[in-house]
Formats: C-alpha cells, sequence, structure tokens
C-alpha cells in the first residue's frame, strides 16, 4: 500500500508527536493543582478514592460512579431527603451515616453539616433530655471539616462558634471561631456574626473589646442601612440591626460603670452539696447556696426604648445609680455532671460517628429557687397557708421577699402593729413601703386606710434577720437509658460547677462577668482556659467559679438501696 | 483541507439523519425538562438539583452520542465499501479521516449546543420566576458545556483512533474504558504520589499523564454551588481547552499515520 506521505512528511508527523506528548504532559501537571482546589473537585471524593492502605477506599463504587457521572449533587439531595423522613420518624441513628455519605457527595453544601452537627449535640438525649454528651466531640469534627471544605465562607465557622457558645459553654472557642468567620468572609452575616462575638466578649469578661465590637457592628448596619442601592427588607433587617447594636453597647457601657464597685464585698456562697442514691442509677441531688443578685436596677435617665443613635449613645455619662436593691434571686443553675474518673474530651480530627460505648458521662443542669432574706426593720411579706409565699412584682422590685409557714416561725410583726410602735423600721423598710403604697412614708403614716389595705394583703415588719438560701433539687434517674449510661468503669466523679459566665445578667450585675464578686471558702476555684488548638487568647481574664469534685465508686451509683453519698451540710 | 470540511459536512448531514443520535438528543431535553418538576420535591434547594441534573443528563447523552456516532464512523464506510468510491478520488487518507472527525465535532457541536441552549434558556426563566432573589447570571452554565463539549472531543479523537484499529464492538469497550479510567485522574494522581512500591507509583503516573484525563473537565461543582470561589478560573478552563487540543491532535495524528498505511 502506498503512503499518501513523504518519507520527510511522516518524520515530521512523527516528531509532532512527540512534541505534542511533552505538551501534553507539561499541560496536565499544570492542570492538576487548579483541579484540586475544593470548589472545583471535591476533596472528600479524592480523598476517598484515593486513599491507599489501611482504610482503602471507603466511599461505595457504584455512589463514586455516580459522582463522576456529575450526579453527585443530585444523589445527595435525594439521601437528604431521607435523612429529613427519618429525623422526622426520631430515628437519629439512620440519620449519622446518610450526612457522611452527603457530605462527601457534596462538601460544599453547607446544610448537612450545620444539621449534622445540630443533631449531634442536641437531639441525642436520654429519656429526660438529656445530652448524650459522647457524640459532642464528633459534632465539632464534622463542623471543622466543613469549615476545610469551604473555608471562604463564614456560614460553618458561625456553626461551630454557636455550638461553643451554647452546648459546651466553652468561650474561648466561640470567640476563635466568630472572629474567624469575619476574617473569612467580608459579606458575613453582622447580626448572626459580630453580634455573637461581642457576646462572647462580654462572657470572658472582655468588655473594652465588647464594646468596641458593638460599636463596629452598629457602623457597619449603618452603612448598609442607608446605602440607597440596598433592597428595602436589606434596610430593614440592618435598620434593626443597628438598634440592637446601639442598645447592647448602651447596656454594656452601663455595665461596665456599675460592676466596676458593685461587685464589692464578694457574696459569701455556702455552697452546700448532698448527693442520695435513693435507688440503682437514681441519684437525688441537692443543696443549697446564697444565690445574690440585683432584685432592682437604675441604668440612668437614658432611654434606648425610642430609636437610639450611636453618637447620643456613646455621649452618655449618666449611668444611674446601677443595683438600687440586691438579695436572693431565682433562676442561676448548677450544673451536676457525673463521669468516668478519668474522662477526658478527645479531640476527634476526622468525623466519625462511632461511639465508644464504654463511656459514661452524664450532665444536668438545676435550677435554683427560694432564696429570700428579711432584714430587721425591712419588709416581708407573710403568707399564713400552706405552700410557698409568692410576691407581686412591684414587691420584689422593692426587695421585699415572701415567708411562709414552711421557713418557720413569722420573723417579725403585721405592718400595722409595727407601726404602732411593736418594732422600729429601718430606712430600708421605709423606702420598700413607700413603694408599695406608692407615697411617701410619712403620708403612709397618716393613712390608715393605706396602711390596713397594706396589712390585710399580708406585709409585715421583720424584727430579727432571716435568711433562707436558694435550694436546687433533681431526681436524676439513669436506669431508664442503660446504652447510655452503663457504668463500666470502676471509678467516678461527680462535680458540682456554677460559672459565673453563664450566670444571669441580674446575678452577673452582682458579682461580676467572671465572678469576682463572690466567694466560698471551700469550692471557689479561678480557672484560666488556655485551649491547645487554636491561638492563645491571652488578655482573657480567671474566671471564679464554684466548683466541687466528688469521688464515687461504680457501686455507690449501682449499689441496692438508699445510701447518703454525699452531704455537705454536716461539715 | 477543503475536502476535508466537505467530508465533514456530509458527516454531520448522514449523522442528522440517524434517527439514534436524533433520539438521544430529544430524550436528553426530555429529561432535563423532568428535572424542573424534580426540582421541587426535593428538601435541597430547587435550582442546585436543576443544575446538578440539568449538566450531568447533557453530558451522559453527549458521551453516548459520541461513543456511538465515533465508533462507526470508519467501519460504517468500509463495511458499504463506499470507502474505496471515496478513496478513488483525490481525497488523501488523511483527509478523509480529519473529515470524519470534524464531522463528529460538527455534530456533537450542535447536540451539546441545542440541549444547553433549552436548558440555560429554561434554567433562566426558572430562576426569574421562582428565585428572582437569588439570580446568578445563567450563561455562566455555558462553561460546563464547553468544558463538556472539550472533553467529548477528546472520547471523539479516542474512538477515531481505536476505530483504525479495531473492530466497533472492541473499539466501544475500550473506548468506556479509557473514559472510565481517565475520569479517575485524581484517584491515579494520589496512587502515583501517596503508594508505597516505586514500580507501582511510576505506573500510576505513567497511567496518570498517559491516559487522556477526562476527570479535567468535570466543572460542575462551582456551578451548581456558585458561593465557592474558584482560584484562576480563566487559566483552568483554557488550559483544559488547550490539553484537550493537545491529545486530540496526538491521536488523530497516529491515527492518519496508521490509516494511512492500512489495507482497506
Amino acid at each position: 500500500m502506498n503512503s499518501s506521505f513523504t518519507k520527510s512528511q511522516r518524520t515530521t508527523l512523527q516528531a509532532s508527536i512527540a512534541v505534542l506528548a511533552v505538551a501534553a504532559i507539561g499541560l496536565q501537571a499544570a492542570i492538576d493543582p487548579l483541579r484540586r482546589q475544593p470548589a472545583i473537585e471535591s476533596r472528600q471524593v479524592t480523598n476517598t478514592i484515593g486513599q491507599v492502605g489501611n482504610t482503602g477506599a471507603a466511599l461505595p463504587f457504584e455512589y463514586t460512579l455516580g459522582a463522576l457521572a456529575g450526579f453527585r449533587q443530585v444523589i445527595a439531595g435525594l439521601l437528604w431527603v431521607r435523612s429529613d423522613s427519618f429525623f422526622h420518624s426520631g430515628n437519629y441513628d439512620a440519620i449519622l451515616p446518610l450526612i457522611r455519605l452527603i457530605t462527601w457527595l457534596d462538601p460544599n453544601w453547607l446544610d448537612p453539616y450545620a444539621t449534622g452537627a445540630w443533631h449531634m449535640m442536641y437531639n441525642f438525649t436520654d429519656t429526660d433530655q438529656r445530652s448524650d454528651r459522647r457524640y459532642l466531640p464528633a459534632g465539632i469534627a464534622l463542623l471543622k471539616e466543613g469549615i476545610a471544605n469551604n473555608s471562604g465562607q463564614y456560614d460553618m465557622y458561625k456553626e461551630l462558634g454557636w455550638n461553643y457558645y451554647d452546648k459546651m459553654k466553652d468561650f474561648e472557642h466561640a470567640t476563635y471561631y466568630y472572629d474567624q468567620a469575619m476574617k473569612n468572609d467580608p459579606k458575613f452575616d453582622i447580626t448572626q456574626v459580630e453580634h455573637a462575638l461581642a457576646h462572647c466578649y462580654e462572657k470572658t469578661g472582655r468588655i473594652d473589646k465588647a464594646i468596641e465590637t458593638w460599636e463596629d457592628a452598629a457602623k457597619r448596619h449603618k452603612a448598609i442601612a442607608d446605602d440607597p442601592t440596598a433592597a428595602s427588607d436589606v434596610k430593614a433587617r440592618e435598620s434593626q440591626g443597628y438598634q440592637n447594636a446601639v442598645k447592647n453597647l448602651f447596656i454594656d457601657r452601663v455595665r461596665k460603670f456599675h460592676r466596676a464597685t458593685q461587685t464589692q464585698p464578694p457574696v459569701d456562697v455556702q455552697f452546700v452539696g448532698k448527693v442520695t442514691r435513693k435507688r440503682p442509677l437514681v441519684l437525688q441531688i441537692e443543696g443549697t447556696w446564697n444565690l445574690v443578685g440585683a432584685v432592682d436596677f437604675d441604668a440612668g435617665p437614658f432611654k434606648t426604648n425610642s430609636r437610639p443613635d450611636l453618637q447620643a449613645v456613646k455621649a452618655v455619662t449618666d449611668f444611674g445609680k446601677g443595683i438600687t436593691a440586691q438579695g436572693p434571686v431565682d433562676g442561676a443553675r448548677v450544673d451536676v455532671r457525673l463521669q468516668d474518673a478519668d474522662y477526658v474530651m478527645p479531640q476527634v480530627n476526622e468525623f466519625n460517628f462511632d461511639l465508644d460505648s464504654h463511656v459514661t458521662i452524664m450532665q444536668d443542669q438545676i435550677s435554683t429557687r427560694g432564696g429570700k432574706v428579711a432584714h430587721a426593720g425591712s419588709v416581708y411579706f407573710w403568707h399564713a397557708g400552706a405552700g410557698d409565699a409568692m410576691v407581686d412584682t412591684d414587691a420584689q422590685h422593692a426587695g421585699v421577699y415572701g415567708f411562709a409557714t414552711v421557713d418557720g416561725a413569722a420573723p417579725g410583726v403585721p405592718l400595722d402593729k409595727a407601726l404602732a410602735g411593736a418594732a422600729p423600721i429601718s430606712a430600708e423598710g421605709q423606702r420598700q413601703l413607700a413603694t408599695l403604697a406608692k407615697e411617701p412614708f410619712d403620708k403612709l403614716k397618716a393613712d390608715p386606710a393605706k396602711i390596713a389595705e397594706l396589712t390585710r394583703a399580708g406585709y409585715c415588719i421583720a424584727t430579727q434577720n432571716r435568711t433562707v438560701f436558694g435550694h436546687f433539687s433533681k431526681e436524676i434517674d439513669m436506669s431508664k437509658d442503660p446504652k447510655m449510661y452503663g457504668f463500666y468503669k470502676d471509678k467516678y466523679v461527680l462535680i458540682f460547677s456554677i460559672n459565673p459566665r453563664s450566670a444571669p445578667d441580674f446575678v452577673q450585675d452582682r458579682i461580676g462577668w467572671t465572678g469576682n464578686g463572690w466567694t466560698d471558702k471551700r469550692y471557689l476555684k479561678a480557672i484560666t482556659t488556655q485551649p491547645t488548638d487554636i491561638p492563645q487568647q491571652t488578655d482573657i481574664p480567671p474566671s471564679h467559679w464554684i466548683r466541687q469534685e466528688v469521688q464515687l465508686t461504680r457501686d455507690d451509683i449501682t449499689g441496692n438501696g438508699e445510701k447518703v453519698l454525699i452531704d455537705d451540710s454536716k461539715q | 483541507m477543503g475536502i476535508a470540511f466537505v467530508i465533514a459536512r456530509n458527516t454531520i448531514s448522514e449523522a442528522i439523519r440517524r434517527k439514534v443520535l436524533v433520539a438521544f438528543t430529544i430524550i436528553g431535553i426530555a429529561v432535563i425538562a423532568l428535572t424542573f418538576s424534580f426540582g421541587q420535591f426535593q428538601a435541597r434547594q430547587d435550582l442546585t438539583i436543576v443544575k446538578g441534573m440539568g449538566l450531568g443528563i447533557i453530558s451522559l447523552a453527549g458521551l453516548l452520542i459520541t461513543v456511538i456516532l465515533s465508533i462507526n464512523l470508519i467501519p460504517t464506510e468500509i463495511e458499504r465499501r463506499t470507502i474505496y468510491t471515496i478513496l478513488s478520488k483525490p481525497v488523501r487518507r488523511h483527509e478523509f479521516l480529519l473529515g470524519k472527525y470534524l464531522g463528529a465535532l460538527g455534530t456533537l457541536l450542535l447536540n451539546i449546543g441545542v440541549m444547553s441552549v433549552i436548558f440555560v434558556a429554561a434554567f433562566a426563566v426558572k430562576q426569574a420566576i421562582a428565585h428572582p432573589d437569588t439570580m446568578i447570571n445563567p450563561l455562566s452554565l455555558f462553561k460546563a458545556s464547553l468544558m463538556i463539549y472539550m472533553q467529548l472531543l477528546l472520547l471523539t479523537s479516542v474512538s477515531i483512533f481505536f476505530s483504525v484499529f479495531t473492530t466497533p464492538l472492541v473499539n466501544f469497550f475500550l473506548s468506556f474504558g479509557i473514559f472510565i479510567v481517565g475520569n479517575m485522574s485524581s484517584f491515579t494522581e494520589d496512587l502515583a504520589k501517596n503508594g508505597s512500591n516505586p514500580i507501582l507509583k511510576g505506573f500510576f503516573l505513567a497511567i496518570h499523564y498517559l491516559v487522556p484525563n477526562f476527570g479535567n473537565f468535570n466543572y460542575v461543582n462551582p456551578l451548581v454551588n456558585p458561593e465557592v470561589q474558584v482560584k484562576s478560573e480563566a487559566l483552568f478552563l483554557g488550559q483544559n481547552c488547550v490539553y484537550a487540543l493537545v491529545y486530540a491532535a496526538i491521536l488523530m495524528i497516529i491515527a492518519i499515520l496508521a490509516f494511512d498505511r492500512r489495507e482497506v
């Protein structure tokens, strides 16, 4: 067969093949790094199918084929619908493998990371809705994976920051991730991110930074709200955000002013804890402590109810009197945690929903209620019948507490008798009466009808000091969830703790952001948290916790019969 | 080269007359239309599923059209003996082969083009009606169409290359096999980098650079997830286009040299 090419033409064509082959290899080498960027190629898919050694290819071949055919987002979507149906039917265990597959197939889809982490952090619970804290490391690992695959978007940083803030009460990590959200994505949502960052600064006692952040947030909101090209719904949202930022700025300025002085002298907490085993795996946990907070607060004449302006708030110098009445309050919670004595929360680098079933952790929060005080010469409310005494809002704000027969004998005399000379009325008592009567004390003394009305209502004057500490009590029944509470180890530790950073605002008004305003001769612990997996934040003041640790054995918890395991009140 | 274009034009008109190729195109368009109703049933945002499925269907339909068209281009002419008539004219063998190749590319351009235009237009309408607040530029979807076309341009050259040596049936499996291996370019790259055995590493390195890398052209994710940032997008797309053309040139030159010597 004769060729249509001459010899030199053939040689030229053969040489061009070689040249083109070199060019092709060079081009492929140049394309490879660009192709491997997460935006173009799913890192999870390539990591999975490219793994060598022990782990091998983790993604089933058919999903790989589907992925190669360009349908991976479709498959991910179908799996998501399936996982949603599992959620609605309460089958949470079935969701996690699907979350794993979905995030492999479509690692740029943010919802599965956020929802998967939410399931692990909040929805795996025991019968009494206590979280299974063995899942928390996996939830964090999943969100970190979401960050690694979507590092240019604020959403995953925000999700992780929120989980650290709300679930873990780890405000150092929360601060770091919210800060990273702002740094890595200039289009971050100001309300969801910067407001949260300001709250993180508040929680960690860095009030100056919090104030700076609120100011910055207000300016950003205003810039968008004033932008003539912004859509009307965006303007409305940013205007609202501006109002919130300015109001919070004002609140922080007020608190900074007053907490500098009004958190001293420290309140002696006198924490007492008691743990009784009622029956196997059922513990009655109770105790008392002197929970004191601001009962009434004066923030000065400046009102933020109208639409405050940033400059106006920054110019405020009159912050009012601050705490005008303080005393026992309700609501702060005692954290109770029972765990293996050697348990340390693992740092998980890769998302894995396999649990170590031999770990036992139980954590709960118990509200403290019922604290009350009457000082000699001050007003109290007396309830002669059964049950607790309830006082109305005006009386609460005046620092008037209710006593009943359950609290023992009445600590004083009825108001009319006191005014007739049976008991002296202190300056505090006179102020309280003026508040209750809504007229000056001198006018009240000459108003027998009013006196009779208040006496009939139950108001009295104390002739002695009487204090009842706030009480917390809860039965924790772990027998209903044997898979969660296996108690495989021999030794356990039960920890009572009260974190000042998580205390309500009205309590922090008295004890400060970091608990510098309380003390306890046995259980006060200064805690400085320096996580090792994020850059150190050296400006965080130590927080002063109330913390008691008690060592228990398995037999203490699982043994038969009733037994008092700890009783501080006897010490 | 003028003769090659004449042959290309004839190839295109022959291909259009072949009902199976038209059927694939119509089925592709129908399934794309169907995805617009699927979107309403998904928990995930409609448009993401529509984009992913639409582009995937164009890719799949294009793949089937390419392989079925290309594996039969040369063998059909030889079987029917029409090649003698063509080559007895002053048509040189390389002009014939090039003409067939260009004709296949033209047919592909028509099919991919029609499906893409209909898809992008439907997407633009759906986006404007259902999601006016999250609009992306629908013309950006043509980037994926371009990459699909360049991928299939390369696959066409593979099929025509094999058609010079093998029967259509063997060519079918070889072309599909090369396509699948070529889509695993990340896999072969990882094995070449991470393997412990130097012989195996060398083997996978050779596979990675010698087998055409069809995986380069998978550009669906940045379009389905527009919030992700792609670094050096224009460079990436440009390099892929040049890669496809260079590799196709290599295969066509080898095919031409082999066909030139072949007894028909």
